[in-house]
C-alpha cells in the first residue's frame, strides 16, 4: 500500500508542500525552543561554576550563626589532605572616577596562583592592596584604562546608589557591608585609591549583579571575616572524604560542600530564573504546532475532496475504509516526519543563533537528543493526528460516488461537534471572565483554554457563513470583486478552514497586544504610586549648588525639577527629621494624592516606620509642634516620604514657608517622562554624582527601568514567536488558493477567452484572499481583546488596580497587516491562474 | 463458439429486489421487484429506456447500494446480510466492474492500475495471469504508460483487464461502449465475448445500444423497473421492435 501512497506523492510533489512546509516550520520552532534552553542552561551554568572551577572543596559560613575566628581559613588548610586553601571575600564599594560614580563590587583573588580561576589579558597580578584587577566589561563601561587610579569609597548605608538598588543583590558571594567598616590602612577613612594593573577577559558577564566588577588582594579586605573558603585537596585524595572530615572537625556555622555540589547550587540558583522563559517558549511553541496542525487538517480537508472520485473508485475496486485511511494517514506520516527533520536540523541552527545573541553560549551548543528526538515524535504526530479526521472522513466516501457525475455541494452542515463547540465556548468564556474577575489564575486560565478550544471547533461554520453574506457586498464592488466573492461563495467551507488558522494567529496577537498594553498601563500606575519620584539628589547640609540644579534641570528625560524644601526639624514622636515641603505642581507631576485636604487641612506624608513612631493610624489628624507652633496634619503613610533613599516626612511647601523654620533647598527632585530613556538617566544620574562627592543620588529611576524592560523584552519576545503562527497560517491562505487555482484552470481559461485581463484574474484571486484574510484578522480581533483582557485581570488579580488600556494602534494595524497577508498569499496562486492560455479552456 | 453454458447454480441471483428512493407520496420506485438468475458463465445484456432502472439494477447487484426489500446472491451468498467490510471484500474480490468513463486511477501506470485489485488485496497475481490477460487484450505494449497517454479504448481495456484479473465471479458492465467509436467499441465487444467464452467469466452488461446487446447471450428488456421481457440471443432488429413495445 505504501507503493501506492508514493504513486499520488510522486504524480502530486507541489501538492504536500504547504503541509511540509507547516510542519518544517512549527518543529523548527519547536526545536530551536529545546536548543536554546540547553545551550543558554549550559552557558548560565558555566557561568555560575566559574569561580569554582579551580576549587576542590567549598566551605561556606552560615551568616546567621556566630562570627568564627577571622583566620578560620587556617583550619580548613590545616586539613591533612588540603594542599591550598584561600579565603574568599567580597565587598560593595563606590567606584569613583573623574566622571562617575556608582556601586561596583570588589572581590579577592587567590594568594595561591593554582586557586585563580581566571587569567590576566594584560597587565600583572596585584602585588598590594592598592591594586586590582578588572574585567574588560567593566573596563570598558567604566571608562577605563590599565594604569588607571580609582577611588574606592565606603557606601553610605542608608542611601542605595542609583545602579544597584532594586536590581537585587543577586551576588552569593557578597560581604555583609554593614560589619565591614574597616577600610584597610591606606587612604582616608572610608576611601581608598587603587590602581588598575591588569585586565581579565571573562568571556561572559558574571552574574553578580552589578555593573562594576573589581579583584583585588586578599590584603585588600584586611579585617574582614571571609565568607567562604576555597580549598583544594592533594592529587589522589578524595574532595568528598574530605568534606566529612571538614564537617565533623570544622565549629558549628561552618559547613563544607564539594565544588562540584556548590557550582550545581549556584548554577540551579540562576537557571530558576530561566525556567519561566523557557516554558513561556515552549507554550508558543506549541501553539505555533497547533497552527501547524490546523493547516495541514485544512490541506488535507481540501486535497481529499479534490481526490473524492479517485477515493471512491479505489473503494469501488476494493479497497477497505481502513487502507484509504491507511494510505493518506501514512502519506501524512512520511510528509510528517521529512518536515520533523527539515524543521528540527533548521532549528539547532536558530536556537545557537538564539543563543549567540542574548550571549549565553559561553560553553558552546547543547542539544539534547531525547529532546530532538520528542520535536520529531511531536512533528509526525501532529501531522498524523491533524490528518486524521480528513482521512476518516474521506474514508467515508460511499464507492458509488465514483459512478456518479456530479460531486455533492461542498458547505459545512452544523454537526453536533459544533453545538458541543459553542457550549464550550460559552461557558468558557462566562467562567474566565468571572475567574479573571475574582482573580483566581488557574480557573480563568483552564476555562480560557475550555472557551479557545470551543471557539476553535465551532467557528468554522461560522466563518463559512460570513462568507455567504461577504459575497453580495463584493458583487456591488464591480466585476473582478464580484467573481471574487463568487468563487467564496462556492465553497466556504473551505475559505473558512483557512482563515480559521489566521484567527488564531491573529487572535492571539490581539489577545496580547491588549493584555501588554492594559499590563503595562497598570504596572505604570502602581510604579507611579509606589514612585512617584524618579530622582532625587541631596546634601546632607545647606542647599544643594545652582550648578547641580542646572544640570539636572538640563536632563532632557526629566519633565519636571523642583529644588525642594528641607529643614532639619524636630517633630514630636519624631525626633529631629529632615522634613520636606513640595510645591503642588510637583505632587501633580509626580502622580502622588494632593498634600492639602479637601478642608484645607495639610497633609504629612510619612514613612511606615514614622507613622508607627507616631502611634496613629493612617489618615488620621495629630496636631504637631513644628517650629515652636502647633499644627493639626492629616498623618498618611506614602511613598513620597521615602522618595531622598531616607525616610523624611513630606508637606507642602507653603506649610514650611509659613511655619517659621529655618528653610534649606537640600533636594533637588524630578519626575521622569512616561517615554523616558531610563538608561541614559542613570548614566546622567551616575556623572552628576562623581562632579560633587558630597551628592547623595538616589531615587525610583533604575526600578522602573528594570521592571518595564523586563515586561517590554517578554512582549516582544512573545509577539515575535506569534509571527511564526501568522506565517504557518499564511501558508495555509496560499494552499488554498492554489489549489482553487488548479481547479479552475479550465474556468479561468474560459473568463481569459471571453474577456478578462490577466490582471483582472490576479485581481480575483488578491480580492478572494483579502476578503479571507480579513474576516480572519476582524474576528481574531473580536475574541483576542476580550482574551486579553480577562487574561492580564486574572494575572494582575488584585495586587494592583487594573487600568484598562485598549492598544488602538496596534488593533489597527492588524486588519491592515491582514491585507498585507492576502496580497501575500495571492502572489504565486495568482501567477500560475495567470499564465493560463484562453484557449484552454475552449478544448475538450 | 457460442455454446451457451447453462450451470446448476447462477452465479447471480436476485429474489424480490425493490429500491424505492424517497418515502411517503413522492417516492421513486427505481426497481420495482425482480426476480432475475443470472447463469455462470453467461452474457447477459440489460436494456431499458433511460429511468427504467438499468443503473439502479446494477448497483444493487454490485452491493453499491441497500435495496429497500429483496435479496442479491452472489455464489450463493447473499450480499444484504454483509456489512460494508464485508461488501468491500466481496467486491475486490468476486466482482469487476467495466464503466463507460473507464475510471482509471490517472496517477498509476497502466499495469498498476490493473493490478490494483490485486494489491488492494494483498495478493500477487497468478504467474502468467497477467501476461496472458495483457496478450487477449492486445495491452502489451502499453503497461507502463499513465491512462492519460491510452486511447479510450485502450484505457477500457485496461479496465477489463482490472475487471478480469481477479476471476471475479461477475462482471458487470455499465455502458462499457458508450465513450468510444464503432470500431473501439465493436473491439471491446469482440473481447468481453472472448472473456466470458474462454475464461468462463459471467458477464452483465447495462447497454442502450443494440448492436452491443446482441453480441450477449440473452437480453433483458427492464421498463418501469420491472422485468419487461427476455429476449434469449435476438438480432439488432429483434432487440429494436422489443424495445419499441416496452416504451
Amino acid at each position: 500500500m505504501i507503493t501506492h501512497a508514493l504513486a499520488r506523492l510522486r504524480a502530486h510533489p507541489g501538492r504536500r508542500f504547504a503541509v511540509l512546509m507547516a510542519i518544517v516550520i512549527g518543529t523548527a520552532f519547536l526545536a530551536a525552543t529545546a536548543v536554546f534552553t540547553a545551550t543558554s542552561a549550559a552557558g548560565l551554568r558555566a557561568v555560575a561554576a566559574a569561580p569554582l572551577n579551580t576549587a576542590d572543596v567549598v566551605v561556606d559560613h552560615d551568616p546567621e550563626s556566630a562570627d568564627p575566628e577571622p583566620d578560620w581559613a587556617a583550619e580548613v588548610t590545616a586539613h591533612p589532605d588540603v594542599v591550598a586553601a584561600t579565603a574568599f571575600h567580597a565587598r560593595t564599594r563606590q567606584l569613583v572616577t573623574e566622571e562617575r560614580r556608582a556601586i561596583a563590587n570588589v572581590y579577592s583573588l587567590a594568594a595561591e596562583p593554582s586557586l585563580r580561576w581566571f587569567d590576566l589579558e594584560e597587565g600583572r597580578w596585584p602585588a598590594s592592596p592598592t591594586e586590582v584587577v578588572v574585567d574588560t566589561e567593566t573596563l570598558e563601561q567604566a571608562g577605563l584604562a590599565l594604569g588607571d587610579r580609582i577611588r574606592l569609597r565606603d557606601t553610605a548605608p542608608s542611601v542605595g546608589g542609583p545602579t544597584a538598588a532594586g536590581t537585587g543583590e543577586k551576588a552569593t558571594d557578597t560581604a555583609d557591608d554593614g560589619t565591614a567598616a574597616s577600610t584597610g590602612a591606606f587612604g582616608g577613612p572610608g576611601e581608598a585609591e587603587v590602581t588598575v594593573v591588569g585586565v581579565t577577559d571573562l568571556g561572559f558577564r558574571p552574574l553578580t549583579g552589578v555593573r562594576y566588577r573589581l579583584y583585588a588582594t586578599e590584603g585588600f579586605f584586611a579585617g574582614d571575616i571571609p565568607s567562604t573558603v576555597l580549598a583544594r585537596v592533594r592529587q589522589g585524595a578524595s574532595p568528598e572524604a574530605t568534606v566529612a572530615d571538614l564537617n565533623a572537625t570544622l565549629p558549628p556555622g561552618l559547613s563544607a560542600m564539594t565544588a562540584v555540589e556548590q557550582a550545581e547550587l549556584a548554577a540551579d540558583r540562576f537557571a530558576g530564573g530561566s525556567r519561566q522563559l523557557d516554558l513561556v517558549l515552549l507554550v508558543f511553541g506549541l501553539i505555533a504546532l497547533l497552527a501547524a496542525g490546523m493547516v495541514i487538517a485544512g490541506a488535507h480537508t481540501v486535497q481529499l475532496a479534490r481526490l473524492r472520485r479517485d477515493i471512491a473508485l479505489l473503494r469501488l475496486v476494493g479497497a477497505r475504509r481502513g487502507q484509504v485511511r491507511g494510505l493518506i494517514v501514512t502519506e501524512a506520516a512520511v510528509v510528517g516526519l521529512l518536515g520533523s527533520l527539515l524543521g528540527s536540523a533548521a532549528g539547532v541552527g536558530l536556537g545557537y543563533v538564539g543563543a549567540s545573541l542574548t550571549g549565553l553560549t559561553g560553553v558552546g551548543l547543547r542539544v539534547f537528543p531525547l529532546a530532538l528526538v520528542g520535536v520529531v515524535c511531536a512533528g509526525v504526530l501532529t501531522t498524523v493526528c491533524a490528518a486524521w479526521a480528513p482521512a476518516r472522513r474521506a474514508a467515508a466516501v460511499p464507492p458509488i460516488e465514483a459512478l456518479r457525475a456530479a460531486d455533492p455541494p461542498p458547505g459545512i452542515p452544523t454537526r453536533p461537534v459544533h453545538l458541543v463547540g459553542a457550549a464550550a465556548a460559552l461557558v468558557g468564556g462566562t467562567v474566565m471572565s468571572v475567574g479573571a474577575l475574582v482573580g483566581v489564575l488557574p480557573i480563568a486560565i483552564g476555562a480560557g483554554f475550555l472557551g479557545a478550544v470551543g471557539l476553535l471547533s465551532v467557528l468554522r461554520p461560522v466563518l463559512a457563513r460570513l462568507m455567504v453574506l461577504v459575497a453580495p457586498i463584493l458583487d456591488r464592488c464591480g466585476g473582478v470583486a464580484g467573481l471574487a466573492g463568487a468563487n467564496l461563495v462556492r465553497d466556504p467551507g473551505r475559505a473558512a478552514t483557512s482563515a480559521l488558522t489566521l484567527v488564531l494567529g491573529l487572535g492571539l496577537i490581539s489577545a496580547l497586544l491588549t493584555a501588554a498594553t492594559t499590563g503595562r498601563a497598570t504596572i505604570d500606575a502602581d510604579l507611579r504610586n509606589r514612585y512617584p519620584v524618579d530622582v532625587s539628589v541631596r546634601v546632607d547640609t545647606g542647599s544643594i549648588s545652582p550648578d547641580t540644579e542646572r544640570v539636572i534641570a538640563d536632563i532632557e528625560a526629566l519633565t519636571m525639577v523642583e529644588k525642594v524644601r528641607t529643614s532639619r526639624t524636630e517633630i514630636t514622636g519624631l525626633g529631629e527629621v529632615t522634613l520636606v515641603g513640595v510645591t503642588p505642581e510637583l505632587t501633580a507631576a509626580s502622580g502622588a494624592p494632593a498634600l492639602t485636604g479637601d478642608d484645607g487641612t495639610p497633609v504629612m506624608v510619612v514613612s511606615n516606620d514614622q507613622l508607627a513612631g507616631l502611634g496613629v493610624a493612617s489618615g488620621q489628624r495629630v496636631a504637631l509642634a513644628l517650629g515652636g507652633t502647633e499644627r493639626t496634619f492629616t498623618v498618611v503613610t506614602g511613598a513620597l516620604a521615602t522618595v531622598s533613599g531616607t525616610a523624611a516626612p513630606v508637606v507642602d511647601a507653603r506649610v514650611l514657608d509659613t511655619s517659621g523654620v529655618d528653610v534649606d533647598r537640600g533636594m533637588v527632585w524630578g519626575v521622569a517622562r512616561d517615554d523616558a530613556d531610563r538608561d541614559a538617566l542613570s548614566e546622567h544620574l551616575d556623572r552628576v554624582a562623581a562632579a560633587d562627592p558630597s551628592l547623595e543620588v538616589g531615587g525610583a529611576s533604575s526600578e522602573r527601568r528594570d521592571i518595564t524592560g523586563i515586561l517590554d523584552m517578554m512582549v516582544n519576545l512573545a509577539l515575535a514567536m506569534l509571527l511564526v503562527t501568522v506565517l504557518i497560517a499564511t501558508l495555509g491562505v496560499a494552499d488554498t488558493l492554489g489549489l482553487s487555482v488548479v481547479e479552475r484552470t479550465r474556468e479561468s481559461a474560459l473568463l481569459r477567452a471571453l474577456g478578462l485581463t490577466r490582471a483582472g484574474l490576479r485581481g480575483t484571486l488578491a480580492v478572494e484572499a483579502m476578503v479571507i484574510a480579513l474576516l480572519g484578522a476582524l474576528l481574531g480581533v473580536l475574541i483576542g481583546v476580550p482574551y486579553g483582557l480577562a487574561g492580564i485581570a486574572a494575572v494582575v488579580g488584585d495586587t494592583a488596580p487594573l487600568v484598562v488600556a485598549v492598544p488602538w494602534a496596534g488593533l489597527a494595524s492588524i486588519p491592515v497587516a491582514a491585507l498585507v497577508i492576502g496580497i501575500i498569499s495571492a502572489v504565486l496562486p495568482a501567477r500560475r491562474a495567470a499564465r493560463t492560455a484562453p484557449a484552454a479552456g475552449l478544448a475538450a | 463458439m457460442r455454446t451457451p453454458v447453462v450451470r446448476s447454480a447462477p452465479a447471480l441471483r436476485t429474489e424480490g429486489l425493490v429500491k424505492r428512493y424517497g418515502e411517503g407520496p413522492t417516492a421513486v420506485t427505481a426497481v420495482a421487484g425482480v426476480d432475475l438468475a443470472f447463469p455462470a458463465g453467461g452474457f447477459t445484456a440489460v436494456m431499458g429506456p433511460s429511468g427504467s432502472g438499468k443503473s439502479t439494477l446494477l448497483h444493487l447487484l454490485a452491493g453499491l447500494e441497500r435495496p429497500t426489500s429483496g435479496r442479491v446472491f452472489i455464489e450463493g451468498r447473499d450480499l444484504t446480510g454483509l456489512d460494508d467490510r464485508g461488501l468491500t471484500r466481496l467486491r475486490r474480490d468476486r466482482i469487476g466492474f467495466v464503466f463507460q468513463s473507464f475510471n482509471l486511477l490517472p496517477a498509476l501506470t497502466a499495469e498498476q492500475n490493473i493490478l490494483l485489485p490485486l494489491r488492494l488485496a494483498g495478493r500477487t497475481p497468478a504467474p502468467g495471469a497477467l501476461k496472458t490477460l495483457v496478450t487477449t487484450l492486445g495491452l502489451g505494449e502499453r503497461l507502463r504508460h499513465r491512462p492519460s497517454a491510452l486511447s479510450g479504448g485502450q484505457r477500457q481495456r485496461v479496465a477489463i483487464a482490472r475487471a478480469l484479473i481477479t476471476e471475479p465471479a461477475v462482471v458487470l458492465a455499465d455502458e462499457p461502449t458508450g465513450a468510444l467509436d464503432v470500431a473501439a467499441g465493436r473491439e471491446l465487444l469482440d473481447h468481453l465475448r472472448t472473456a466470458c467464452d474462454e475464461l468462463g467469466r459471467t458477464i452483465v452488461m447495462v447497454t442502450h445500444d443494440p448492436l452491443a446487446a446482441a453480441r450477449a447471450d440473452r437480453v433483458l428488456l427492464l421498463a418501469d423497473g420491472a422485468l419487461h421481457g427476455v429476449l434469449p440471443r435476438p438480432a439488432p432488429h429483434e432487440i429494436l421492435s422489443a424495445m419499441e413495445g416496452a416504451r
